[in-house]
Parts: structure tokens; C-alpha cells; sequence
């Protein structure tokens, strides 16, 4: 590592991270070899929050430990501000990590959690009390310094071990599902005060998590994966309105994917027969041709129960489930079951299981996917 | 990580450090020189024609036979009893402070020589014994041979089957056991269906544990076995009384099948165990059944056992005191006076040499476990597996065994140690490390992987997490093993009968010598020193360590 890069990351900030044709090969219980992470590529500019997202067994945590150093790629480079790390040992890579079960060490108090990692640097103990005070106040952790791990709550552990992974001023911060033993409540404080803090110090982060809300509400970029490979990436919005796949949309929120058929390309739209009505959807750039099936993604929200305006639909109501700010209904309409969801307080007379309901489709929402 | 798969290459950066080749040589020559080549010398000695002429000689095969016998007897009964006894102890509706009393009373014969049960067998049902002789007014009927060594050595051993079961019943989940009640079934039922069930390998180990420990026990076929031998009595007679080494090494040979076939057993069925034991320890403890007909049987049975262990064990401190056993029990201090200070102070220098050597042996065999285990779990020194089924070898062989070994290896050159302090601390290593080992391994495993990580991310080397996370986490483990090493060190007697010598006294060798001139009242006065120096010592531990621990970490 040149010095003068190794001084650059020493000192903090953003920096860019690049994932090549990064693949990881672990062998099975049985002896088969199985691809965990298979060629994935990944850039994430400097200042990033970007999410890892996707289901268990879909490699998101082993790309992760990849990039922390925990795993050495079976090939592929990981790129850090331009330099190659992947073959750099985790203790020289300056990187932090929040792990899943925080990792406190339980013999040590709040302070020498904190402390650690400078006083494995062997820095003067001047700099260690410094650093160390500065960060335990960014987190509000000052009146716990001589507490045990095992006297704080949830939240404060999670407190603790964020500020462990921030003080060295690390020049990438990586976090693997290190929400999910905090209580509903609690997650929703500390996913904003964990985004707050990395816009703040603008230290590019790569989040792990297999919850869609989650990533939506902390990511700059989220990379949806499938398999050990990425799915798609993209900003939360565009992921929700414009998935690529299938796949993405049904992971993303919840989708309605109806069968349809083109009927005609009409420049920047396209005729599509959904429900033996036609509708104009935007052309997303997926090649089409007439009589061709697709499928278009509809999100429950952007299906109407109220009657009037042209291609009104009939339905019966299947299921209604209260969840207080909204109502979901699942509707069939000839055959098919769609998913609705409406505010919670916009009916007087409720809609119950067994009635008959329009249904209308926002042809401006519907979005054209592949069969 | 995805359970069940590993990673197929090492990180490129893993070479073996020269740390790791410094540690690991010097742990191999010590492996090879005090291990193998003692258990060599004994089967070159035994090797020839006459094997099974040896084999074959009737006192050979009667010796077998009692010894299988005798094992299968004990092992089967000691478990019985542990795992009702384990069952009132963590699933029986009692005051917690019974509970507390019955598993310390358990512990006692774990820290006590076995023999001390013999001596006190000799004391109550021997021919001057206090019921024999003294209240039922037999002359010359003593219960010596097959049914005094079973109650001897169940009294001995159960409780190491005991504490086996125990923590098996404690890492049971009790929302098993919950759900056999729910679905109907009676306490009786449950026991039978869930608890046992799922405890039946925990318990094929435990016999299989008190198997061994009963076919290598040496004292007790010694003192109490009157004309039934064993093998390690007939070897320690064809030995010491014969001085026919080479039939005494094929005996030896033979009495390791047994304990090996054990071993593998146990291993195969701990392999298949997993399912008793539900990941992590309980998080809350199960429900106690205050169903009276299981409550009281097995309350009594509990009781009945822990007086039993009570009464063997303070016989043998009023068997000391008293001035001619089953004639005359007016109280004296006559016997401590001579074991300690007549034929020039034997008694004491046995303390003294016992203490001392027993403390070395602890310190330096924990020194070499927490290094071995390190180099197993940690380093990457090629042969690192190896090494464990070595250093571990050991567990299966028994003590005198490894003593025949020893007095045979180093009775010559190139090694001539006989007769040193050495050979005694020597084989108190060999016979410690194991365990020392298994302890640190375990105990390094339970730091969890993601604190070495963490460390790992914060710059740490490999050294420093040892250094900073690991190591203070498994000290109490390490300072507990301490503990346990000297207190198997200074009651060992199979182990060192072969290699005491004039210069260097044991007190468990000394107490057999009592016993072999019928001076009862002189070995239950070792004896009584022996328990004097192992409790001072143990709760020394406790004070020093355990409380300290058990503060520090909120527990």
C-alpha cells in the first residue's frame, strides 16, 4: 500500500468502492462446490449508502464479509479508493464493521470497547481519551463510559458498537443486519440516527439486510440479489416504480403482476390487453412486439375500488385486513386475485369479505415487465 | 458463512508465523518423548512367543473376566443412580438450598481418591468393621471382593456420570418437557417419553465413562479386592510382587482395548448426541415436578446416596482418630504422630513432596494445555489435527499404563530418569494436559466467532485478540483447570505407583503401603491429609478465582 494512500485513509472520508467479478465458492457438506457470491460487479461512489438486499442464501452477507476482509474472494478484486485490497489482511484494511450481534467484547467497558481499536494502533493514550470522548458523544453514550456490555439495553449495545466501528475514522463503513435484535420501535430510531450519522461524516457505507423496508428508508442505492448475483441497483424509487424484473418487484414492496398482451407499439407507449381492457403503458424500454405476453406490475396502492371513469373492472372481495393507517384488500376479479390497499380511514360503510366492488387500474402507474 | 459449508482455500495471508512453528515443535518433541515412546517401550516389553501363553494362563483370564464384570456392574447401576439423582437434582420440586447441598455432596467424590471409599469400606464392612464386627458381632465376614468394590466404586463414581447428565438436563430445553405435559401426558410419562429419551445417549456416555473409570482403577481392587483380581491389581502384583515386567506389560496392553473400544463409542454416540442438547444453554430453567410419586422415591433414593457418600467419606477422618479399629475407639492422635514424624518423618516429606511436585504439575500442565490449545484452535502449523489426537491420547490410556511405560522408558538410557522429581511431574502432564487442552478448546469455542472478528476489524493481529479478548475471557477456565490438574495430580495413584521412589514420596502411595501392612488407621491418616490438602486448595481456588470471576462478569 503507497503511503500516501495509506495517509488519505487514515485520515477519513469518502471514498470510492469497486467491486470486479467478485466470486466466492464455498464447498457444500456433501462436497459440491457452490458459488455463494457468483461474479459480481458493483461500484459505490464515495458518500454512498448503498444496501445489500435480498433474500437468506442470496450471498449478501458473504460479499459483505468479502469486502471487510473476513473472506478472501475465490477470485475478483475489491477496490478501495482505487487500490486492489482484496489479498490486504481485515486487521489492515481500515475498514469498520457493525456485526449482527454487535460483538461487544464482554470483558471490557464501554469506554475500552471504544478504545480498542486504537489501542491495538498503540496511539498515545492523549489521542485514544480524545477520539474516544469525541465519538462516545457524537452517540450520546458519554454517561455510560464505565458501564459492562451486559448493563446496557438493545439500543445502547448498538450504540456502542457503532461508535467501536467509527472511531478511527474508517474509510468505508459496513453494517451486517445489525438492526434485527432491536424491537420494532427502536429499529425505526436507530435506522434514521445511523443514516443521519453517515451523511454527516460522509463515509461511504454498504448495508446488509434481507428487510425491503429497511432498505428503502435508509438507501441512497439499493442492489437487489438473487442467487449471488445482482439482481438489479438502483435509487429505493426506482426500484419500486421501475423494477427491472419480476424478481425486483415482488421484492420491493408489494406488487399486482397481471398477465397482459401487446397489442401495439405506439412510439413511447405501448397498447397492452389486461383484463380484456386495453390500456396505454409507458414503453420502459423493453422490447416488445404485438401479440407478445408481458406482465404489468401494478402496486396495490395504485388500484382504485371506487366506481366511475372509463375501464371499470368488477370484483369480489376476498379478504380485508385492518392495519390501522391502511385497509388491504384481496379482490378477484375474474379469476384473478389482486391486491389493494387504501387509506384506513377512507370509507365510512367498510367493504367486507363477499362484496361485489368496482375496480379500477391507473393505466399511468402500470409499469411493463417481462412474462 | 452458510452453516455446514467452509471456505475452501485459506486466506492467502495465512503462512504458518514463526510464533506458530516455535510453539508447535517443541510440542510435538514433548509429545513424542512422554507419550509415544513410553506406550512403545510397553508393547516392545510385551511383544513375543509368550503372549498368549500369558493370555491364556487361568489367573490371566480370571483377571479379564472380573474386571469386565466388575466394570459392566458399576457402570450400569453408578449411571441408574446418577440420572435419578441428576433428575432430583434439576427437575424434582425441592428447596433450592437441597438442591444446592445434593449437587455439592455429588462433587465430593469427584476431588476425593477413589480409594478413600475403599479404606472406609475396610473401616465399616471389613472384618473389625464398625457394622460387621462392631454391631452385627460377625468375627472374620467382611464384604470384600465383587460386592464391596461395586458399593465402592459406585459411591466413587457415580458422580462423574452424574454431573455428565446434569448438565444434559440443564441445556434440555424445558419447553420439551412443557409441551409432554400440555399434550396430556403425566409427569411419570414425560419423564419416561421426553426426559429419558432424549437423555439415552447422554447416558450410554456416562456408562461408558464409569466403565472406564472403574476397570482403571487401581486402589480400591488393591485394598478391598481381597481374592477377586483385576487387571490392574494383577498387573501391579506381577510387577511389583513378580517383577515379571513382560506379563505385566501384556496385561497392560490388554486392559487398553477395553478403554479404547470405549472411547470410540463414546465418540461415535457424541457424534449422534446432538439433538439432546438444543444449541445454546436454556434460557430459563424447566419446570420441577411436585408430583409425590415421583417426588419422594426419588428423594429418598437422592438422600440415601448422599449419606452414603457423607458417612464413607467421614469415616475414614474417624477411622484416623481413633486408637485400634473395631477393639478399642477411644480417640488418639497416635496415628497421624507416626505416619507423620516416625521412620524419618515419611509421612510429612509424602505432604511435602506431594504438594509440591502435585502444584508443578498443575501450573506448568495448564501452561502446556493453553498453549496446545491455542496451536489447535488458532494457529495453522501443518499438523495442527494431529496433534490433538495425540495430546488427547492420553485420556483413553490407562494410568497404569502409561506408568509401566514410564518406569520402563526412562529406566534406561537414554532418558534415565528414575528416581527424579521429574518422571513424577512428568507423568502428572502426560495424564493433566488433555484435559487442561480440552478445557481451553472448549472454552475458546464459546467465544463467539464474531468478537475475534470484531477485534480482527479493529486492527488487531492475531496475537493481540489472543492476548486482549480471548485470553481474559478464558482465564477463569484456565485458573479452574489449574484447580483440577493438582487435584488429580496428588490423587492419582495408578498413575504413579510404577515411578515413586525413596527420594520423592506420594501420599497415595504411601497410604497403599499402609494399607498392604494392614495399618488401616495409618492410611485413613493420609487419607485424611490427602482430603485436608484437596479442600484447602479447591475452596483456596474458589475464593482466589471463582467469586472474583463470578462478580466481575454479572453473573
Amino acid at each position: 500500500m503507497g503511503n500516501h494512500h495509506e495517509q488519505s485513509l487514515r485520515r477519513g472520508g469518502s471514498f470510492e468502492l469497486t467491486l470486479e467479478g467478485l466470486t466466492k465458492v464455498f464447498q457444500a457438506a456433501d462436497g459440491h462446490e457452490v458459488a455463494a457470491v457468483d461474479h459480481l460487479s458493483l461500484r459505490v461512489t464515495a458518500g454512498t449508502f448503498l444496501t445489500l438486499c435480498g433474500p437468506s442464501g442470496c450471498g449478501k452477507t458473504t460479499t459483505l464479509r468479502m469486502i471487510a476482509g473476513l473472506e478472501t474472494p475465490t477470485s475478483g478484486e475489491i477496490y478501495l479508493a482505487g487500490q486492489a485490497i482484496a489479498h490486504i489482511p481485515p486487521n489492515r484494511r481500515n475498514v469498520g464493521l457493525v456485526f449482527q450481534s454487535y460483538a461487544l467484547f464482554p470483558h471490557l467497558t464501554v469506554f475500552d470497547n471504544v478504545a480498542y481499536p486504537l489501542q491495538v494502533k498503540k496511539e498515545a493514550a492523549a489521542v485514544i481519551r480524545r477520539d474516544v470522548d469525541e465519538v462516545l458523544g457524537l452517540l450520546e453514550l458519554t454517561a455510560l463510559t464505565q458501564r459492562y456490555p451486559n448493563q446496557l439495553s438493545g439500543g445502547q449495545q448498538q450504540r456502542v458498537a457503532l461508535a467501536r466501528a467509527l472511531v478511527t475514522r474508517p474509510s468505508l463503513l459496513l453494517f451486517d443486519e445489525p438492526l434485527s435484535n432491536l424491537d420494532a420501535r427502536l429499529r425505526i430510531h436507530v435506522r434514521s440516527e445511523i443514516r443521519r450519522l453517515q451523511k454527516a461524516l460522509g463515509i461511504t457505507a454498504v448495508y446488509v439486510t434481507h428487510d425491503q423496508v429497511e432498505a428503502m428508508s435508509m438507501s441512497d442505492e439499493i442492489a437487489i440479489m438473487r442467487d449471488g448475483k445482482i439482481e438489479q441497483v438502483g435509487a429505493p424509487k426506482t426500484l419500486y416504480f421501475h423494477p427491472a424484473t419480476k424478481y425486483t418487484a415482488e421484492f420491493i414492496g408489494r406488487a399486482n403482476l397481471l398477465p397482459a398482451r401487446v397489442q401495439a407499439v405506439e412510439g413511447s407507449a405501448v397498447r397492452v390487453q389486461v383484463f380484456g381492457r386495453d390500456y396505454r403503458v409507458a414503453h420502459t424500454g423493453v422490447a416488445v412486439s404485438p401479440n407478445e405476453d408481458v406482465a404489468v406490475m401494478l402496486r396495490p396502492e395504485s388500484v382504485s375500488l371506487n366506481g366511475g371513469g372509463p375501464h371499470e373492472l368488477e370484483g369480489t372481495v376476498r379478504q380485508t385486513t385492518f392495519a390501522g393507517t391502511t385497509v388491504e384488500y384481496v379482490v378477484d376479479v375474474g379469476g384473478a386475485e389482486l391486491l389493494v390497499t387504501e387509506l384506513g380511514d377512507s370509507r365510512d360503510v367498510p367493504l367486507d369479505e363477499g362484496m361485489r366492488t368496482p375496480v379500477r387500474l391507473n393505466a399511468e402507474r402500470m409499469h411493463l415487465l417481462r412474462a | 458463512m452458510n452453516p455446514g459449508t467452509r471456505s475452501i482455500e485459506a486466506p492467502r495471508w495465512a503462512t504458518p508465523s514463526h510464533g506458530s512453528w516455535l510453539l508447535g515443535v517443541p510440542l510435538w518433541a514433548w509429545l513424542g518423548v512422554f507419550v509415544l515412546y513410553p506406550l512403545v517401550s510397553v508393547l516392545l516389553t510385551s511383544a513375543g512367543e509368550s503372549y498368549w501363553e500369558i493370555l491364556a494362563a487361568p489367573h490371566s483370564r480370571r483377571a479379564i473376566f472380573n474386571t469386565l464384570a466388575l466394570g459392566a456392574t458399576v457402570a450400569v447401576l453408578a449411571t441408574a443412580v446418577a440420572f435419578l439423582y441428576a433428575f432430583t437434582v434439576t427437575r424434582i420440586a425441592l428447596p433450592k438450598r437441597v438442591h444446592r447441598l445434593l449437587h455439592f455432596i455429588a462433587l465430593i467424590p469427584t476431588v476425593t481418591p477413589p480409594f478413600v471409599f475403599g479404606v472406609s469400606l475396610i473401616l465399616l464392612f471389613g472384618r473389625r468393621g464398625l457394622v460387621t464386627h462392631t454391631w452385627l458381632g460377625f468375627s472374620g465376614v467382611d464384604l470384600y471382593g465383587f460386592p464391596g468394590l461395586v458399593i465402592v466404586q459406585v459411591l466413587a463414581f457415580f458422580p462423574y456420570a452424574y454431573l455428565l447428565l446434569r448438565s444434559l438436563l440443564l441445556e434440555m430445553d424445558p419447553t420439551l418437557d412443557e409441551a409432554g405435559v400440555v399434550y396430556g401426558g403425566t409427569p411419570f410419562y414425560v419423564m419416561r417419553r421426553i426426559t429419558l429419551r432424549l437423555l439415552l445417549p447422554g447416558c450410554a456416555s456416562a456408562v461408558f465413562l464409569v466403565f472406564t473409570l472403574s476397570t482403571t482403577d487401581l486402589g480400591n481392587p488393591m485394598f478391598i479386592g481381597g481374592d477377586f483380581m483385576v487387571l490392574t491389581s494383577q498387573i501391579y502384583v506381577t510387577v511389583i510382587g513378580l517383577f515379571n515386567l513382560k506379563a505385566g506389560s501384556v496385561l497392560a496392553i490388554v486392559l487398553l482395548i477395553p478403554c479404547l473400544i470405549l472411547l470410540a463409542l463414546q465418540k461415535y454416540v457424541a457424534a449422534r448426541e446432538s439433538y439432546a442438547t438444543v444449541g445454546e444453554r436454556a434460557a430459563r430453567p424447566a419446570t420441577r415436578t411436585a408430583d409425590p410419586w415421583i417426588r419422594v422415591p426419588l428423594a429418598v433414593l437422592s438422600f440415601a446416596m448422599a449419606a452414603f457418600v457423607i458417612v464413607f467419606y467421614f469415616m475414614i477422618v474417624v477411622g484416623a482418630s481413633v486408637k485400634i479399629w473395631g477393639v478399642n475407639y477411644t480417640l488418639t492422635f497416635e496415628h497421624f504422630r507416626r505416619v507423620l514424624f516416625e521412620s524419618w518423618m515419611l509421612g510429612t516429606r509424602a505432604v511435602v513432596d506431594t504438594m509440591f511436585l502435585g502444584a508443578i504439575g498443575a501450573v506448568v500442565g495448564s501452561g502446556i494445555g493453553l498453549l496446545g490449545g491455542y496451536l489447535v484452535t488458532y494457529s495453522r502449523v501443518p499438523g495442527r489435527h494431529w496433534f490433538d489426537l495425540f495430546v488427547t491420547l492420553p485420556m483413553a490410556v490407562p494410568g497404569i499404563l502409561m506408568g509401566l511405560g514410564f518406569s520402563i522408558a526412562f529406566n534406561r538410557p537414554p532418558l534415565l530418569l528414575s528416581g527424579t522429581a521429574f518422571i513424577i511431574v512428568a507423568i502428572f502432564l502426560v495424564r493433566t494436559v488433555p484435559y487442561s487442552q480440552r478445557a481451553v478448546v472448549a472454552a475458546i469455542m464459546q467465544v463467539h466467532k464474531s468478537l475475534r472478528e470484531a477485534s480482527t476489524m479493529a486492527g488487531a493481529t492475531e496475537l493481540q485478540t489472543f492476548r486482549r479478548i480471548v485470553f481474559p475471557m478464558i482465564r477463569p477456565a484456565v485458573l479452574a483447570g489449574i484447580i483440577f490438574n493438582f487435584t488429580r495430580n496428588i490423587t492419582t495413584l495408578s498413575g504413579v505407583i510404577f515411578v515413586v521412589s525413596p527420594r520423592w514420596r506420594l501420599l497415595t502411595a504411601a497410604m497403599l503401603a499402609e494399607v498392604e501392612t494392614g495399618r488401616i488407621g495409618g492410611a485413613a491418616s493420609l487419607g485424611t491429609l490427602l482430603i485436608v490438602v484437596v479442600w484447602c486448595v479447591n475452596l483456596l481456588g474458589y475464593l482466589l478465582f471463582e467469586r472474583k470471576n463470578l462478580r466481575r462478569l454479572g453473573a
